[in-house]
């Protein structure tokens, strides 16, 4: 119990115990915000009158554990909106709307673990070797029988069963405090994330040791031993991250926003060119419906007949540009992802980096789970269009687009000879003409979805710990690694 | 303090540091260069486009009413110093003469990537030299108690405040010499082999710069020389300032996020979109009801058709546009004030009020995006002006200038001559000047002082009853 290990585990219990309430009440207000979102979808999926109207937005369940590694739940769109005329991929989220943001750094509680625990552990192992070397304890346990392997054992086995004690103590107190939380609730599979990561922790904070373990046994002086170990730490938290994207973008530079959008516009072009072939007439009247969209619910016998062959052809077709347009932007994405994959392979170097991306992924809010979710939302996506399709004869029937039914129509044209007689201008009539509409309108009932397609968020348990156990067995080597190195120069240590 | 100069000089922290420093003030100006002149390209790329695009409407007036211009950040040297997280903040501005949108962030930008700090000046100082200056100062009283050297120095005639003194010039010499020697190298690098052109007042920015450098690290000194007065042991006083450096440079700036969403919540698309339907909504229904006049949502094609009202129906789309506009500005406004209140909360760390106001000194970051919105929005209303005059000039236009493409067509609204593209106003974007930096980096400025002052203080009486034994 000496004094920095005090310090530092109280400076990190202090830390998450004010910080996890607010980190927890951002959660639970996305949390809500979340709600609200999919009982708007819910309430307008049953105000649903035709087939057309169907463009409901699929939002991402705020992760639990963002409130621990927030990774790119914030940078990346957590919704992605139905329509057939698109395909959601991967784009910014709502936090880039606000680019003003980006002047503060990420803040999660992974970040007390990665800065306080992390450097507890550099100044508890950097003392070990030059500080007993500087006493002269050294000299004198050398001078017993026992191996020098031994002491180095004896030390690295202490030192980690020590910073157990803060790392615990530190999740605790954050899994306290998250429990206080009414909204905020962990399931079986988050409560094993959780543990996840705390295993992953105390990894991390052994090759922290170690790392203060290697500089203490190349230097006689504590004081400079834990200087190189900080500024091994502020390279690889602060510099090799940065310089791996820098260096990625220079080496694999990406796809320029004005490529893609030239791509887009052509395809746009393309698609003006073979639509305009198409075409609709009649007299037909639009009106709000479901999710904001316009629909038709007056239409007289030929608008029925034309906008049927029109929906039958347009539609199909802005599948196919769908298609397209998804196959250009997904292009796009390609090349940041190649650049990304660049900017990972140099990054990895650096123990901190790799944490902090494990972290992430057992967060689920990493890239990976961010494809995943836009992988769903294309199936689920293509499912719906299958089910509207199967229900409307190809888009082709009545219900796609009009609530309105011949007899409808005879029914208006008939209310309107009686106004007509009953009044002598239009505007005189305006008020009797709405409710009218108003009253057709209410009469007819909300189509029937039972048979909806749902989301089924496909649990990716497996994937996501195949992912996350290769770089955990990097870290895992990390730790041995610096401990060889460690070995081998306490070895040649000169203790006098 | 020339002893404790040449005690540091000779010591490996130094020489590791100064290595250390060196290489990271390298890398900062090699990156710098090739970044600067990708730049470079792209903005004289964009600014010659949106130019040849205004010339081509000068053959008739009102084209040039509703060309849309696309103006972009001009790269700035002094991002050098301080980047600001420019690459990450708008750059891009839309508008013609009658509305403004929202900036948006053009060019290399990665989505998939986390978030990258630029190794700039400010970034050096700020996480890697402010670490060097306790490293310097943890020891400078109590390793002296330790080794027992203060207690021979106090024994001479030198009064206790001289050795402070002494002391703490000696440890701010040991670090001006990296500061110095890395800016010097990252600036040849620059001016040399990046050929890139600084000119006077960019040097006195950049001298600027560097005096704040020199007084947020003499806070960082001062910190450590009153820890190290008030512990007994050098390895306390350093664990305790590794502590308060983690809280003050790495966890506190990075609360200003956290700290902006709780007081402001998000602010997003959905809002914004929600707020421009209420205001059309809004106008279109007094323009109905009549408040701009009669028949003003009218339009007929022929211009002394009785059903045409063309002032009202000005007034109503004018106040349309303007309506809009002020949704428009105020939902900018709405974004920055959250950042700006992030970070004023933050302030209590040096290493925010010295990012703040190396922005503020440099003209580079969030500061500088806010004023180019303002300065886009003014000349928005010059070009407008210079319309008007214009448009006076021409006898056969009925001198209504309003945002309808086809009442132009039908009732020449505005004048279809050509004008002479030279006497186009252009867009030339306007740096503070540096007297308006100083003044709005005056409170910050004073607070680092504020901060010297009262560290000194502490070191001063903490060192006066240092118990030397």
């Amino acid at each position: 119990m000496t004094f920095k290990f005090a310090v530092g585990t109280i400076l990190g219990i202090v830390l998450m115990a004010v910080f996890m309430p607010i980190l927890a009440s951002d959660y639970q207000q996305r949390l809500k915000d979340y709600s609200s979102n999919v009982s708007y979808n819910e309430g307008e999926l049953a105000k649903i009158k035709v087939y057309q109207c169907i463009t409901p937005t699929i939002y991402r369940r705020p992760s639990v554990l963002s409130v621990f590694s927030i990774g790119l739940e914030k940078r990346l769109s957590d919704s992605a909106k139905i329509e057939l005329k698109n395909i959601p991929i991967i784009d910014a989220g709502s936090a880039e709307v606000n680019p003003y943001l980006s002047v503060f750094p990420i803040f999660d509680a992974v970040l007390i673990i990665k800065v306080v625990i992390g450097v507890l552990a550099l100044i508890l192992a950097t003392d070990l070797v030059s500080g007993e070397k500087q006493q002269g304890t050294l000299i004198l346990m050398l001078s017993n029988s026992i191996a020098r392997h031994q002491i180095l054992f004896g030390k690295t086995v202490a030192g980690l069963m020590v910073l157990t004690i803060p790392v615990t103590a530190t999740f605790i107190v954050g899994l306290i405090i998250l429990q206080v939380f009414p909204l905020i609730d962990l399931s079986a599979w988050d409560w094993a994330r959780v543990g996840l990561m705390y295993i992953v922790s105390l990894i991390f904070v052994f090759v922290m040791f170690n790392v203060g373990l290697l500089f203490s046994c190349l230097s006689k002086n504590p004081a400079i031993s834990l200087l190189l170990g900080l500024f091994f730490w502020i390279l690889c938290g602060f510099v090799i991250p940065n310089l791996s994207i820098h260096l990625a973008s220079k080496l694999r530079p990406q796809q320029t926003a004005e490529i893609l959008q030239g791509r887009l516009q052509s395809i746009e072009c393309e698609y003006k060119s073979e639509a305009e072939h198409l075409s609709y007439g009649g007299t037909f009247s639009s009106t709000e419906g479901a999710f904001g969209n316009y629909f038709h619910y007056i239409c007289d016998q030929r608008a029925l007949q034309t906008l049927s062959e029109y929906n039958n052809r347009i539609q199909p077709l802005n599948l196919q540009f769908a298609a397209r347009n998804w196959e250009a932007k997904n292009n796009h994405l390609q090349s940041l992802l190649y650049q990304r994959e660049l900017a990972r392979n140099i990054s990895i170097i650096s123990p901190l980096w790799l944490y902090e991306k494990i972290t992430d992924s057992l967060a689920e809010t990493d890239l990976a789970s961010f494809e995943q979710f836009m992988t769903d939302v294309g199936l689920y996506r293509s499912q719906v269009i299958e089910y509207i399709r199967s229900r409307t004869n190809n888009f082709s029937s009545r219900e796609f687009f009009t609530t309105c039914t011949p007899a409808d129509y005879d029914q208006l044209i008939e209310f309107e000879g009686q106004l007509k007689k009953k009044y002598k201008t239009m505007s005189e009539a305006k008020n009797e003409y709405e409710q009218w509409q108003k009253n057709m309108l209410d009469k007819k009932a909300p189509l029937d979805l039972r048979d909806f397609p749902r989301l089924v968020h496909n649990s990716h348990i497996w994937q996501t710990l195949k992912y996350v156990l290769q770089q955990i067995m990097m870290l895992v080597f990390f730790t041995f690694f610096f401990f060889a190195l460690t070995f081998a120069v306490f070895q040649k240590y000169d203790v006098r | 303090m020339t002893n404790e100069f040449l005690q540091n000089i000779k010591s490996l922290r130094f020489v590791i540091s100064i290595l250390i420093i060196i290489v990271l003030f390298c890398v900062s100006g090699l990156f710098f260069t090739g970044h600067y002149h990708g730049q470079l390209d792209d903005y004289f790329k964009a600014t010659n486009n949106n130019l040849s695009g205004l010339r081509a409407q000068t053959d008739q007036l009102y084209k040039l009413a509703f060309f849309e211009q696309n103006v972009c950040r001009q790269p700035d040297v002094l991002t050098l110093c301080c980047e600001g997280y420019e690459s990450q903040l708008p750059n891009s501005f839309k508008f013609n003469m009658f509305d403004i949108t929202l900036p948006e962030v053009r060019g290399q930008r990665n989505i998939t990537l986390p978030k990258s700090d630029r190794i700039d000046w400010v970034f050096i100082i700020n996480i890697v030299l402010s670490f060097v200056a306790f490293v310097f100062s943890y020891d400078c009283f109590c390793g002296e108690r330790e080794t027992g050297t203060l207690r021979l120095i106090l024994s001479g005639s030198i009064s206790r405040h001289k050795i402070l003194l002494g002391k703490y010039l000696g440890i701010m010499l040991n670090l001006g010499i990296p500061l110095v020697l890395g800016i010097m190298i990252n600036l040849i690098i620059i001016v040399v082999a990046g050929d890139i052109y600084i000119n006077t007042l960019e040097w006195l920015r950049i001298g600027g710069i560097i005096i704040l450098a020199v007084l947020y690290l003499s806070i960082f000194v001062l910190l450590g020389m009153f820890v190290s007065a008030s512990t007994s042991y050098a390895s306390h006083s350093m664990i305790m300032l590794l502590f308060i450096w983690v809280v003050l440079v790495i966890l506190v700036p990075g609360l200003g996020r956290i700290i902006a969403n709780i007081e402001y919540g998000d602010v997003n698309a959905t809002e914004l979109n929600r707020k421009l339907k209420e205001t059309n909504d809004l106008i279109n229904q007094s323009a109905l009801a009549g408040r701009y006049g009669d028949n003003a949502t009218f339009f007929s094609w022929r211009l002394d058709d009785p059903v045409n009202n063309p002032p009202a129906r000005k007034r109503s789309l004018a106040a349309l546009v303007e309506a809009e506009n002020q949704v428009y500005y105020s939902h900018h406004n709405n974004m920055l004030a959250p950042v700006i209140a992030g970070r004023r909360l933050t302030c209590i760390s040096p290493s925010v009020i010295f990012q703040r106001a190396s922005e503020i000194i440099a003209g580079t970051g969030i500061n500088r995006c806010g004023n180019l919105f303002e300065q886009i929005n003014r000349y928005r209303e010059q070009l407008n002006d210079f319309i008007g005059a214009r448009d006076q000039q021409d006898p056969n236009s009925i001198h209504l200038i309003f945002k309808d493409q086809t009442a132009i067509q039908d009732w020449g609204i505005i004048s279809k001559k050509p004008v002479d593209f030279d006497t186009v106003p252009k867009f030339q974007e306007r740096d503070f000047a540096l007297g308006q930096s100083l003044k709005l980096a005056i409170w910050d400025i004073g607070l680092l002082v504020l901060f010297n002052l009262v560290f000194f203080a502490a070191a001063f009486v903490s060192f006066l009853r240092y118990d030397v034994r």
